[in-house]
Protein backbone atom coordinates (compact mmCIF):
# COMPACT_ATOMS: atom_id res chain seq x y z
CA UNK A 1 0.00 0.00 0.00
CA UNK A 2 2.84 2.28 0.71
CA UNK A 3 4.63 2.19 -2.27
CA UNK A 4 1.64 2.20 -4.32
CA UNK A 5 0.54 5.56 -2.43
CA UNK A 6 4.25 6.88 -3.06
CA UNK A 7 4.04 6.30 -6.46
CA UNK A 8 0.29 7.37 -7.01
CA UNK A 9 1.38 10.60 -5.46
CA UNK A 10 4.50 10.78 -7.74
CA UNK A 11 2.44 10.40 -10.70
CA UNK A 12 0.20 12.92 -9.95
CA UNK A 13 2.92 15.42 -9.03
CA UNK A 14 3.74 16.05 -12.33
CA UNK A 15 0.66 17.14 -12.98
CA UNK A 16 -0.62 18.96 -9.83
CA UNK A 17 0.58 21.07 -7.06
CA UNK A 18 1.71 18.42 -3.99
CA UNK A 19 -1.19 18.84 -1.73
CA UNK A 20 -4.23 17.95 -4.86
CA UNK A 21 -1.60 15.15 -6.12
CA UNK A 22 -1.88 13.66 -2.29
CA UNK A 23 -5.84 14.37 -2.68
CA UNK A 24 -5.90 12.62 -5.99
CA UNK A 25 -3.88 9.79 -4.45
CA UNK A 26 -5.96 9.10 -1.54
CA UNK A 27 -9.57 9.02 -3.33
CA UNK A 28 -8.02 6.56 -6.03
CA UNK A 29 -6.63 4.01 -3.43
CA UNK A 30 -10.25 5.30 -1.29
CA UNK A 31 -12.66 5.50 -3.62
CA UNK A 32 -15.56 7.66 -2.34
CA UNK A 33 -13.81 8.54 0.81
CA UNK A 34 -14.76 11.72 1.84
CA UNK A 35 -11.30 13.92 2.57
CA UNK A 36 -10.80 17.47 3.47
CA UNK A 37 -6.89 18.77 4.42
CA UNK A 38 -6.16 21.57 6.53
CA UNK A 39 -3.32 23.39 7.58
CA UNK A 40 -2.64 23.40 11.10
CA UNK A 41 -1.94 26.90 13.20
CA UNK A 42 -1.59 27.00 16.99
CA UNK A 43 -5.12 25.47 17.82
CA UNK A 44 -6.77 26.26 14.49
CA UNK A 45 -7.06 23.96 11.72
CA UNK A 46 -7.88 25.81 8.62
CA UNK A 47 -9.35 24.47 5.62
CA UNK A 48 -7.30 24.29 2.59
CA UNK A 49 -8.28 21.91 0.00
CA UNK A 50 -11.37 19.22 -0.64
CA UNK A 51 -14.68 19.10 -0.72
CA UNK A 52 -16.13 20.79 1.90
CA UNK A 53 -19.65 20.79 0.86
CA UNK A 54 -20.82 17.32 1.49
CA UNK A 55 -18.75 17.31 4.40
CA UNK A 56 -21.64 17.25 7.01
CA UNK A 57 -20.84 14.99 9.67
CA UNK A 58 -18.16 16.08 11.95
CA UNK A 59 -15.18 14.00 10.88
CA UNK A 60 -12.04 12.69 12.09
CA UNK A 61 -8.74 14.49 12.23
CA UNK A 62 -5.68 13.11 11.41
CA UNK A 63 -2.30 15.05 12.04
CA UNK A 64 -0.17 14.53 9.40
CA UNK A 65 2.71 16.65 10.94
CA UNK A 66 3.27 19.73 13.14
CA UNK A 67 1.83 21.66 9.98
CA UNK A 68 -0.79 19.78 8.05
CA UNK A 69 -3.77 17.59 9.12
CA UNK A 70 -6.32 15.83 7.42
CA UNK A 71 -10.13 15.12 7.70
CA UNK A 72 -11.91 11.75 7.20
CA UNK A 73 -15.56 11.35 6.94
CA UNK A 74 -17.20 8.81 9.09
CA UNK A 75 -17.59 6.31 9.28
CA UNK A 76 -14.08 6.23 8.19
CA UNK A 77 -13.17 3.05 6.05
CA UNK A 78 -9.69 2.92 6.10
CA UNK A 79 -8.50 0.39 8.77
CA UNK A 80 -6.37 1.43 11.34
CA UNK A 81 -2.80 0.08 10.36
CA UNK A 82 -3.03 1.68 6.92
CA UNK A 83 -4.10 4.90 7.63
CA UNK A 84 -1.27 4.55 9.86
CA UNK A 85 1.12 3.87 6.48
CA UNK A 86 -0.84 6.50 4.80
CA UNK A 87 0.25 9.28 7.39
CA UNK A 88 4.23 7.79 6.97
CA UNK A 89 3.90 8.40 3.18
CA UNK A 90 2.11 11.95 3.54
CA UNK A 91 4.50 13.42 5.54
CA UNK A 92 7.08 12.70 2.89
CA UNK A 93 5.18 15.28 0.57
CA UNK A 94 3.70 17.86 2.93
CA UNK A 95 6.16 19.25 5.16
CA UNK B 1 5.61 59.78 20.02
CA UNK B 2 6.30 63.20 18.17
CA UNK B 3 4.48 64.17 15.24
CA UNK B 4 7.53 63.79 12.81
CA UNK B 5 8.08 59.95 13.78
CA UNK B 6 4.15 59.26 13.88
CA UNK B 7 3.90 60.05 10.01
CA UNK B 8 6.65 58.20 9.79
CA UNK B 9 5.42 55.09 11.44
CA UNK B 10 1.34 55.57 9.36
CA UNK B 11 3.74 55.51 6.26
CA UNK B 12 5.59 52.85 7.32
CA UNK B 13 2.59 50.83 8.12
CA UNK B 14 0.07 51.77 5.36
CA UNK B 15 0.96 49.73 2.08
CA UNK B 16 -1.76 51.23 -0.38
CA UNK B 17 -0.68 49.08 -2.98
CA UNK B 18 -2.39 46.40 -0.89
CA UNK B 19 -5.73 47.97 -1.08
CA UNK B 20 -5.49 49.60 -5.09
CA UNK B 21 -5.89 45.58 -6.18
CA UNK B 22 -9.53 45.06 -4.60
CA UNK B 23 -10.87 48.49 -6.04
CA UNK B 24 -13.87 48.16 -8.10
CA UNK B 25 -12.67 50.38 -11.90
CA UNK B 26 -11.23 52.37 -9.45
CA UNK B 27 -13.32 52.95 -6.56
CA UNK B 28 -14.07 50.94 -3.40
CA UNK B 29 -16.98 48.87 -3.33
CA UNK B 30 -18.90 51.41 -0.83
CA UNK B 31 -20.73 52.85 -3.61
CA UNK B 32 -22.60 55.67 -2.02
CA UNK B 33 -24.97 56.25 -4.86
CA UNK B 34 -25.71 52.88 -5.20
CA UNK B 35 -27.00 52.55 -1.46
CA UNK B 36 -28.92 56.36 -1.78
CA UNK B 37 -30.32 54.95 -5.25
CA UNK B 38 -31.21 52.18 -3.75
CA UNK B 39 -33.14 53.29 -0.78
CA UNK B 40 -34.87 55.93 -3.04
CA UNK B 41 -36.12 53.93 -5.23
CA UNK B 42 -37.90 50.84 -2.27
CA UNK B 43 -39.54 53.24 -0.79
CA UNK B 44 -43.15 52.03 0.76
CA UNK B 45 -42.86 48.84 -0.71
CA UNK B 46 -45.74 46.81 -0.69
CA UNK B 47 -46.92 44.20 1.51
CA UNK B 48 -46.37 40.88 -1.00
CA UNK B 49 -42.87 42.45 -2.19
CA UNK B 50 -41.63 41.92 1.78
CA UNK B 51 -43.11 38.98 2.31
CA UNK B 52 -41.51 37.73 -1.03
CA UNK B 53 -38.00 38.89 0.08
CA UNK B 54 -38.61 37.51 3.91
CA UNK B 55 -39.23 34.07 2.08
CA UNK B 56 -36.41 34.55 0.11
CA UNK B 57 -34.18 35.02 3.53
CA UNK B 58 -36.06 32.05 4.53
CA UNK B 59 -34.43 30.01 1.82
CA UNK B 60 -30.58 31.25 3.46
CA UNK B 61 -30.65 33.02 0.17
CA UNK B 62 -28.45 36.34 0.73
CA UNK B 63 -30.62 39.29 -0.28
CA UNK B 64 -29.51 42.16 -2.92
CA UNK B 65 -29.24 45.37 -2.42
CA UNK B 66 -32.52 46.92 -3.34
CA UNK B 67 -34.50 43.73 -1.16
CA UNK B 68 -32.51 44.84 1.63
CA UNK B 69 -33.25 48.45 1.04
CA UNK B 70 -36.82 47.54 0.83
CA UNK B 71 -37.06 45.98 4.17
CA UNK B 72 -35.13 49.08 5.66
CA UNK B 73 -37.68 51.27 4.47
CA UNK B 74 -40.62 49.02 5.99
CA UNK B 75 -43.44 51.40 7.48
CA UNK B 76 -45.82 48.74 8.62
CA UNK B 77 -45.29 47.87 11.75
CA UNK B 78 -47.39 44.15 11.46
CA UNK B 79 -45.10 43.77 8.49
CA UNK B 80 -42.26 44.13 11.06
CA UNK B 81 -43.77 41.82 13.37
CA UNK B 82 -43.40 39.20 10.81
CA UNK B 83 -40.01 40.04 9.89
CA UNK B 84 -38.83 39.65 13.48
CA UNK B 85 -40.13 36.03 13.36
CA UNK B 86 -38.70 35.26 10.34
CA UNK B 87 -34.83 36.44 11.95
CA UNK B 88 -36.06 33.87 14.86
CA UNK B 89 -36.71 31.01 12.38
CA UNK B 90 -33.63 31.47 10.34
CA UNK B 91 -31.59 31.44 13.50
CA UNK B 92 -34.00 28.15 14.64
CA UNK B 93 -33.16 26.83 10.71
CA UNK B 94 -28.78 27.82 10.92
CA UNK B 95 -27.88 27.91 14.28
CA UNK B 96 -30.33 26.31 16.13
CA UNK B 97 -31.38 26.94 19.87
CA UNK B 98 -28.06 27.71 20.65
CA UNK B 99 -26.11 31.36 21.52
CA UNK B 100 -22.42 30.80 21.57
CA UNK B 101 -20.55 32.82 24.63
CA UNK B 102 -18.24 34.80 25.08
CA UNK B 103 -15.60 37.67 26.85
CA UNK B 104 -14.29 40.57 25.84
CA UNK B 105 -10.35 41.15 27.16
CA UNK B 106 -8.75 44.28 26.48
CA UNK B 107 -5.44 44.22 26.37
CA UNK B 108 -3.73 47.62 25.52
CA UNK B 109 -5.47 51.14 25.79
CA UNK B 110 -2.83 53.14 24.45
CA UNK B 111 -4.03 54.53 20.73
CA UNK B 112 -2.37 56.63 18.33
CA UNK B 113 -5.88 57.87 16.79
CA UNK B 114 -8.55 60.62 17.54
CA UNK B 115 -12.00 59.32 16.65
CA UNK B 116 -14.19 61.66 18.48
CA UNK B 117 -16.45 59.31 19.59
CA UNK B 118 -13.95 57.12 21.87
CA UNK B 119 -12.93 57.15 24.95
CA UNK B 120 -9.44 55.69 24.11
CA UNK B 121 -8.83 58.59 22.04
CA UNK B 122 -5.20 60.19 22.02
CA UNK B 123 -6.19 63.25 23.14
CA UNK B 124 -8.64 62.40 26.42
CA UNK B 125 -6.71 62.86 29.49
CA UNK B 126 -9.20 61.56 31.75
CA UNK B 127 -8.39 57.93 30.14
CA UNK B 128 -6.04 55.86 32.18
CA UNK B 129 -3.72 54.44 30.02
CA UNK B 130 -1.99 50.63 30.34
CA UNK B 131 -0.36 47.76 28.72
CA UNK B 132 -0.83 44.08 30.14
CA UNK B 133 2.60 42.45 30.24
CA UNK B 134 2.68 38.96 29.53
CA UNK B 135 2.55 38.02 32.84
CA UNK B 136 -0.87 40.44 33.53
CA UNK B 137 -2.58 38.59 30.54
CA UNK B 138 -1.99 35.20 32.04
CA UNK B 139 -3.78 36.50 35.13
CA UNK B 140 -6.98 38.29 33.24
CA UNK B 141 -7.04 34.65 31.09
CA UNK B 142 -6.70 32.63 34.37
CA UNK B 143 -9.96 34.51 35.86
CA UNK B 144 -11.79 34.47 32.59
CA UNK B 145 -11.37 31.01 32.62
CA UNK B 146 -12.50 30.44 36.34
CA UNK B 147 -15.79 32.21 34.79
CA UNK B 148 -15.99 28.92 32.91
CA UNK B 149 -15.18 31.34 29.59
CA UNK B 150 -13.42 29.43 26.59
CA UNK B 151 -13.54 31.77 23.86
CA UNK B 152 -11.96 35.50 24.31
CA UNK B 153 -11.70 38.70 21.90
CA UNK B 154 -8.59 40.47 22.85
CA UNK B 155 -8.98 43.91 21.93
CA UNK B 156 -6.05 46.12 21.16
CA UNK B 157 -5.76 49.97 20.58
CA UNK B 158 -4.03 51.15 17.42
CA UNK B 159 -0.31 51.97 18.95
CA UNK B 160 3.40 50.82 17.96
CA UNK B 161 3.29 49.15 21.35
CA UNK B 162 0.86 47.01 20.47
CA UNK B 163 2.05 45.73 17.26
CA UNK B 164 1.32 42.51 15.47
CA UNK B 165 4.40 41.05 17.44
CA UNK B 166 2.82 41.62 20.87
CA UNK B 167 -0.48 40.51 19.81
CA UNK B 168 1.29 37.42 18.94
CA UNK B 169 3.06 37.05 21.94
CA UNK B 170 -0.19 38.21 23.89
CA UNK B 171 -2.41 35.41 22.46
CA UNK B 172 0.30 32.75 22.69
CA UNK B 173 0.29 33.11 26.52
CA UNK B 174 -3.60 32.97 26.54
CA UNK B 175 -3.78 29.96 24.43
CA UNK B 176 -1.26 28.34 27.13
CA UNK B 177 -2.96 29.58 30.55
CA UNK B 178 -4.65 26.56 32.18
CA UNK B 179 -6.74 26.81 35.55
CA UNK B 180 -7.57 23.27 36.72
CA UNK B 181 -10.29 21.47 34.16
CA UNK B 182 -10.19 25.14 32.24
CA UNK B 183 -8.32 27.08 29.21
CA UNK B 184 -9.20 29.07 26.53
CA UNK B 185 -9.87 27.35 23.29
CA UNK B 186 -10.40 30.06 20.56
CA UNK B 187 -8.88 33.72 20.75
CA UNK B 188 -10.29 36.12 18.05
CA UNK B 189 -9.30 39.72 17.75
CA UNK B 190 -10.13 42.71 17.25
CA UNK B 191 -7.47 44.84 16.26
CA UNK B 192 -6.43 47.99 14.16
CA UNK B 193 -5.81 46.99 10.63
CA UNK B 194 -2.82 45.03 9.54
CA UNK B 195 -0.73 44.41 6.35
CA UNK B 196 -0.44 41.00 4.75
CA UNK B 197 2.44 40.58 5.87
CA UNK B 198 1.21 41.30 9.70
CA UNK B 199 -1.86 39.29 8.95
CA UNK B 200 0.27 35.80 8.61
CA UNK B 201 2.11 36.08 11.52
CA UNK B 202 -0.89 36.38 13.43
CA UNK B 203 -2.32 33.31 11.84
CA UNK B 204 0.99 31.12 12.45
CA UNK B 205 -0.49 31.63 16.81
CA UNK B 206 -3.54 30.37 15.31
CA UNK B 207 -5.85 32.96 15.95
CA UNK B 208 -10.39 32.30 15.32
CA UNK B 209 -11.95 35.51 13.76
CA UNK B 210 -10.28 38.53 13.31
CA UNK B 211 -12.70 41.55 13.13
CA UNK B 212 -12.14 45.40 12.15
CA UNK B 213 -15.08 46.99 12.03
CA UNK B 214 -15.80 49.86 9.59
CA UNK B 215 -17.32 51.83 12.24
CA UNK B 216 -18.91 54.27 9.53
CA UNK B 217 -18.90 53.44 5.70
CA UNK B 218 -20.25 56.82 5.16
CA UNK B 219 -16.52 58.33 3.17
CA UNK B 220 -18.22 62.11 4.41
CA UNK B 221 -19.08 61.21 7.58
CA UNK B 222 -15.87 58.85 8.37
CA UNK B 223 -13.70 62.02 7.00
CA UNK B 224 -15.51 64.17 9.85
CA UNK B 225 -14.60 61.75 12.80
CA UNK B 226 -11.46 60.54 12.24
CA UNK B 227 -9.03 63.24 12.13
CA UNK B 228 -6.75 64.40 9.12
CA UNK B 229 -2.84 62.98 10.16
CA UNK B 230 -3.89 59.45 12.39
CA UNK B 231 -3.50 56.45 10.67
CA UNK B 232 -7.44 55.83 11.06
CA UNK B 233 -8.32 58.43 8.59
CA UNK B 234 -7.16 56.50 6.05
CA UNK B 235 -10.60 55.17 4.93
CA UNK B 236 -9.22 52.61 2.31
CA UNK B 237 -6.55 51.06 4.81
CA UNK B 238 -9.66 50.16 7.11
CA UNK B 239 -12.09 48.93 4.12
CA UNK B 240 -9.81 46.48 2.69
CA UNK B 241 -8.63 45.18 6.29
CA UNK B 242 -10.14 42.25 5.93
CA UNK B 243 -9.47 41.38 2.52
CA UNK B 244 -6.03 41.58 3.60
CA UNK B 245 -6.75 39.16 6.22
CA UNK B 246 -8.40 36.61 3.75
CA UNK B 247 -5.34 37.09 1.03
CA UNK B 248 -2.80 36.12 4.12
CA UNK B 249 -5.22 32.95 5.11
CA UNK B 250 -6.86 34.24 8.17
CA UNK B 251 -10.37 32.99 6.60
CA UNK B 252 -12.52 34.15 9.16
CA UNK B 253 -13.15 37.34 9.97
CA UNK B 254 -16.08 39.66 11.56
CA UNK B 255 -17.33 43.29 10.02
CA UNK B 256 -18.91 45.17 11.24
CA UNK B 257 -20.05 49.40 11.84
CA UNK B 258 -20.32 51.77 15.24
CA UNK B 259 -24.47 52.40 14.72
CA UNK B 260 -24.91 56.50 15.93
CA UNK B 261 -22.82 57.72 13.64
CA UNK B 262 -24.18 57.82 10.41
CA UNK B 263 -27.69 56.55 9.52
CA UNK B 264 -28.44 53.57 10.13
CA UNK B 265 -29.88 52.56 6.95
CA UNK B 266 -26.69 53.50 5.19
CA UNK B 267 -24.81 51.66 7.15
CA UNK B 268 -26.68 48.48 7.16
CA UNK B 269 -26.41 48.52 3.29
CA UNK B 270 -22.96 49.51 3.90
CA UNK B 271 -22.28 45.61 5.81
CA UNK B 272 -24.28 44.43 3.01
CA UNK B 273 -21.70 45.67 -0.18
CA UNK B 274 -19.17 44.39 2.43
CA UNK B 275 -20.09 40.94 2.57
CA UNK B 276 -21.26 40.83 -1.36
CA UNK B 277 -17.45 42.18 -1.97
CA UNK B 278 -15.57 39.99 0.28
CA UNK B 279 -17.72 36.99 -1.08
CA UNK B 280 -17.07 37.93 -5.04
CA UNK B 281 -13.32 38.42 -4.36
CA UNK B 282 -13.04 35.51 -2.06
CA UNK B 283 -15.00 32.28 -3.79
CA UNK B 284 -18.23 32.81 -1.94
CA UNK B 285 -16.77 33.11 1.44
CA UNK B 286 -17.95 36.25 3.22
CA UNK B 287 -17.66 37.89 7.00
CA UNK B 288 -17.92 34.70 9.35
CA UNK B 289 -19.64 37.34 11.58
CA UNK B 290 -21.42 40.46 11.58
CA UNK B 291 -21.67 42.88 14.96
CA UNK B 292 -23.54 45.37 15.90
CA UNK B 293 -22.08 48.03 18.04
CA UNK B 294 -24.32 51.34 19.33
CA UNK B 295 -22.75 54.22 20.42
CA UNK B 296 -22.68 54.23 24.60
CA UNK B 297 -21.18 57.30 26.83
CA UNK B 298 -17.91 57.06 27.34
CA UNK B 299 -15.63 58.79 29.97
CA UNK B 300 -15.40 62.69 29.20
CA UNK B 301 -16.51 62.11 25.34
CA UNK B 302 -19.60 64.71 24.75
CA UNK B 303 -19.70 63.08 21.28
CA UNK B 304 -21.61 60.44 22.33
CA UNK B 305 -24.33 61.76 23.64
CA UNK B 306 -24.79 64.27 21.22
CA UNK B 307 -24.91 62.65 17.53
CA UNK B 308 -27.60 63.63 15.49
CA UNK B 309 -27.71 59.44 14.80
CA UNK B 310 -27.89 57.89 17.78
CA UNK B 311 -30.48 54.98 17.43
CA UNK B 312 -33.33 54.25 19.48
CA UNK B 313 -34.47 50.64 20.58
CA UNK B 314 -37.08 50.03 18.10
CA UNK B 315 -34.65 50.88 15.03
CA UNK B 316 -32.07 48.72 16.56
CA UNK B 317 -34.13 45.99 16.87
CA UNK B 318 -35.07 46.63 13.10
CA UNK B 319 -31.54 47.04 12.00
CA UNK B 320 -30.81 43.79 13.81
CA UNK B 321 -33.49 42.32 11.83
CA UNK B 322 -32.68 43.45 8.68
CA UNK B 323 -28.90 42.12 8.93
CA UNK B 324 -30.29 39.07 9.98
CA UNK B 325 -32.56 38.69 6.84
CA UNK B 326 -29.72 40.09 4.48
CA UNK B 327 -27.37 37.93 5.15
CA UNK B 328 -28.79 34.46 6.61
CA UNK B 329 -26.24 32.57 7.15
CA UNK B 330 -23.76 34.79 8.56
CA UNK B 331 -23.24 34.84 12.79
CA UNK B 332 -24.31 37.93 14.29
CA UNK B 333 -22.78 39.38 17.69
CA UNK B 334 -24.04 41.54 19.99
CA UNK B 335 -22.35 42.62 22.74
CA UNK B 336 -22.71 44.07 26.55
CA UNK B 337 -22.97 47.44 25.19
CA UNK B 338 -26.79 47.10 24.92
CA UNK B 339 -28.83 47.00 28.40
CA UNK B 340 -29.76 43.72 29.61
CA UNK B 341 -33.18 44.24 28.79
CA UNK B 342 -32.60 45.17 24.96
CA UNK B 343 -30.29 42.19 24.66
CA UNK B 344 -32.75 39.72 25.80
CA UNK B 345 -35.04 41.38 23.64
CA UNK B 346 -33.09 41.66 20.55
CA UNK B 347 -31.74 38.46 21.21
CA UNK B 348 -34.76 36.73 19.30
CA UNK B 349 -34.75 38.19 15.96
CA UNK B 350 -31.57 36.23 15.03
CA UNK B 351 -28.58 36.66 17.65
CA UNK B 352 -26.10 34.02 17.33
CA UNK B 353 -23.37 35.33 19.70
CA UNK B 354 -23.06 37.00 22.93
CA UNK B 355 -20.56 38.20 25.53
CA UNK B 356 -21.07 37.91 29.41
CA UNK B 357 -19.69 38.75 32.51
CA UNK B 358 -17.62 41.41 30.60
CA UNK B 359 -15.35 43.85 32.33
CA UNK B 360 -13.63 46.02 29.62
CA UNK B 361 -11.17 47.64 31.58
CA UNK B 362 -7.60 47.06 30.68
CA UNK B 363 -6.39 44.48 34.09
CA UNK B 364 -10.17 44.57 35.25
CA UNK B 365 -10.39 40.65 35.59
CA UNK B 366 -8.19 40.17 38.04
CA UNK B 367 -8.61 42.98 40.45
CA UNK B 368 -12.24 42.60 40.25
CA UNK B 369 -12.94 45.76 40.12
CA UNK B 370 -15.13 48.37 37.52
CA UNK B 371 -13.18 51.70 36.52
CA UNK B 372 -14.35 53.74 34.16
CA UNK B 373 -11.34 55.27 33.23
CA UNK B 374 -9.68 52.44 31.81
CA UNK B 375 -13.00 51.58 29.44
CA UNK B 376 -13.59 52.64 25.84
CA UNK B 377 -17.13 53.01 26.82
CA UNK B 378 -19.75 52.04 29.46
CA UNK B 379 -21.19 48.95 29.09
CA UNK B 380 -25.09 48.39 29.91
CA UNK B 381 -25.55 44.91 30.71
CA UNK B 382 -23.26 43.61 33.38
CA UNK B 383 -24.62 40.01 34.17
CA UNK B 384 -22.21 37.19 35.11
CA UNK B 385 -21.84 34.80 32.66
CA UNK B 386 -23.75 32.47 35.30
CA UNK B 387 -26.36 34.89 35.29
CA UNK B 388 -26.79 34.98 31.99
CA UNK B 389 -26.75 31.28 31.01
CA UNK B 390 -29.78 31.46 33.65
CA UNK B 391 -31.28 34.11 31.56
CA UNK B 392 -30.94 32.47 28.48
CA UNK B 393 -31.74 29.11 29.72
CA UNK B 394 -35.09 30.65 30.68
CA UNK B 395 -35.91 31.92 26.93
CA UNK B 396 -35.06 28.15 26.21
CA UNK B 397 -31.99 28.88 24.60
CA UNK B 398 -28.63 26.81 25.39
CA UNK B 399 -25.48 28.60 26.03
CA UNK B 400 -22.24 27.27 23.86
CA UNK B 401 -18.92 26.91 24.65
CA UNK B 402 -17.92 25.18 21.27
CA UNK B 403 -14.85 26.17 19.39
CA UNK B 404 -14.98 22.48 17.36
CA UNK B 405 -15.46 24.15 14.25
CA UNK B 406 -12.08 25.72 13.63
CA UNK B 407 -10.20 22.84 14.99
CA UNK B 408 -11.71 20.63 12.72
CA UNK B 409 -11.16 22.77 9.27
CA UNK B 410 -14.29 24.15 9.12
CA UNK B 411 -12.95 27.30 8.64
CA UNK B 412 -13.66 29.68 5.45
CA UNK B 413 -14.99 28.25 2.19
CA UNK B 414 -15.54 25.23 4.06
CA UNK B 415 -17.88 26.37 7.20
CA UNK B 416 -19.81 28.66 4.62
CA UNK B 417 -20.85 25.82 2.59
CA UNK B 418 -22.04 23.81 5.25
CA UNK B 419 -23.47 26.79 6.91
CA UNK B 420 -25.03 28.57 3.94
CA UNK B 421 -27.18 24.71 3.56
CA UNK B 422 -28.17 25.68 6.69
CA UNK B 423 -26.38 22.00 8.60
CA UNK B 424 -23.93 23.76 11.09
CA UNK B 425 -26.29 23.20 13.55
CA UNK B 426 -25.74 19.38 12.91
CA UNK B 427 -22.58 20.00 14.14
CA UNK B 428 -22.76 22.51 16.14
CA UNK B 429 -25.67 21.30 18.57
CA UNK B 430 -24.39 18.55 19.29
CA UNK B 431 -21.13 20.27 20.50
CA UNK B 432 -23.40 22.62 22.70
CA UNK B 433 -24.72 20.36 24.37
CA UNK B 434 -21.47 18.49 25.56
CA UNK B 435 -19.67 22.16 26.40
CA UNK B 436 -22.67 23.25 28.31
CA UNK B 437 -22.43 19.74 30.28
CA UNK B 438 -18.49 20.45 31.15
CA UNK B 439 -19.65 24.10 32.42
CA UNK B 440 -22.61 23.06 34.37
CA UNK B 441 -19.95 20.63 36.28
CA UNK B 442 -17.21 23.12 36.88
CA UNK B 443 -18.87 26.44 36.78
CA UNK B 444 -22.40 26.69 37.32
CA UNK B 445 -23.76 27.91 40.72
CA UNK B 446 -26.45 25.82 42.03
CA UNK B 447 -29.48 28.15 40.77
CA UNK B 448 -28.05 27.75 37.31
CA UNK B 449 -27.58 24.03 37.64
CA UNK B 450 -31.46 23.64 38.43
CA UNK B 451 -32.60 26.68 36.09
CA UNK B 452 -30.61 24.86 33.30
CA UNK B 453 -29.66 21.41 33.46
CA UNK B 454 -32.78 20.42 31.53
CA UNK B 455 -31.55 22.21 28.17
CA UNK B 456 -29.00 18.82 28.32
CA UNK B 457 -31.51 16.58 28.00
CA UNK B 458 -33.84 18.51 25.61
CA UNK B 459 -31.60 19.37 23.03
CA UNK B 460 -30.33 15.67 23.35
CA UNK B 461 -33.78 14.20 22.44
CA UNK B 462 -33.58 16.75 20.04
CA UNK B 463 -30.96 15.96 17.39
CA UNK B 464 -32.24 14.30 14.78
CA UNK B 465 -29.36 11.61 13.87
CA UNK B 466 -29.82 8.71 16.16
CA UNK B 467 -25.92 7.81 15.48
CA UNK B 468 -25.23 11.31 16.07
CA UNK B 469 -27.02 10.55 19.62
CA UNK B 470 -25.55 7.36 20.54
CA UNK B 471 -21.96 9.61 20.14
CA UNK B 472 -23.29 12.55 22.16
CA UNK B 473 -24.49 9.80 24.68
CA UNK B 474 -20.77 8.13 25.24
CA UNK B 475 -19.33 11.42 24.78
CA UNK B 476 -21.64 12.86 28.12
CA UNK B 477 -20.97 10.29 30.09
CA UNK B 478 -17.30 10.32 29.66
CA UNK B 479 -17.85 14.08 30.75
CA UNK B 480 -19.76 12.98 33.99
CA UNK B 481 -16.41 10.85 34.68
CA UNK B 482 -14.02 13.56 34.42
CA UNK B 483 -12.89 13.68 30.48
CA UNK B 484 -12.85 17.60 29.29
CA UNK B 485 -12.40 19.15 25.52
CA UNK B 486 -14.72 16.52 23.61
CA UNK B 487 -16.25 17.60 20.41
CA UNK B 488 -17.44 16.60 17.14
Amino acid sequence: MTKELAERIEYYARQLPVLQACHQAVQESYPGLGLRWTKIYGRRWSHVWGDGTSMLSAGRRVQINESWGMVLNEPCPIPEPELTQMVQVLKNYLK
Amino acid sequence: MNSVSLQEWIDNVIKPEQDEKYLNQGGDFVNEELINQALLANQQPSRTRLREIMAKALELQRLDPDETAALLNCQDEDIWQEMYQVGYQIKEKVYGRRVVTFAPLYVSNYCVNNCVYCGYRKSNKETVRHRLTLDEVEAEVAALVQQGHKRLIMVYGEHPSSDVHYMADTLVRAYNTKVGNGEIRRVNVNAAPLSVEDFKILKEVGIGTFQVFQETYHHKSYQRLHPKGTIKANYPWRLYSLHRAMEAGVDDVGIGVLFGLYDWKFEVMGLLLHTIDLEEKFGGVGPHTISVPRIQPAVNTPFTKNSRYLVDDDCFKKLVTVIRLSVPYTGLILTARERAEVRDDVIKVGVTQLDAGSNIGVGSYSENSLDYTRQQFILGDNRTLDEMIRDLAKMGFITSFCTADYRCGRTGECFMNITKQGKIHNLCMPNAILTFKEYLLDYASPETKAEASYLIEKEFNALPNEHVREKVKGMLERIEAGERDLFL
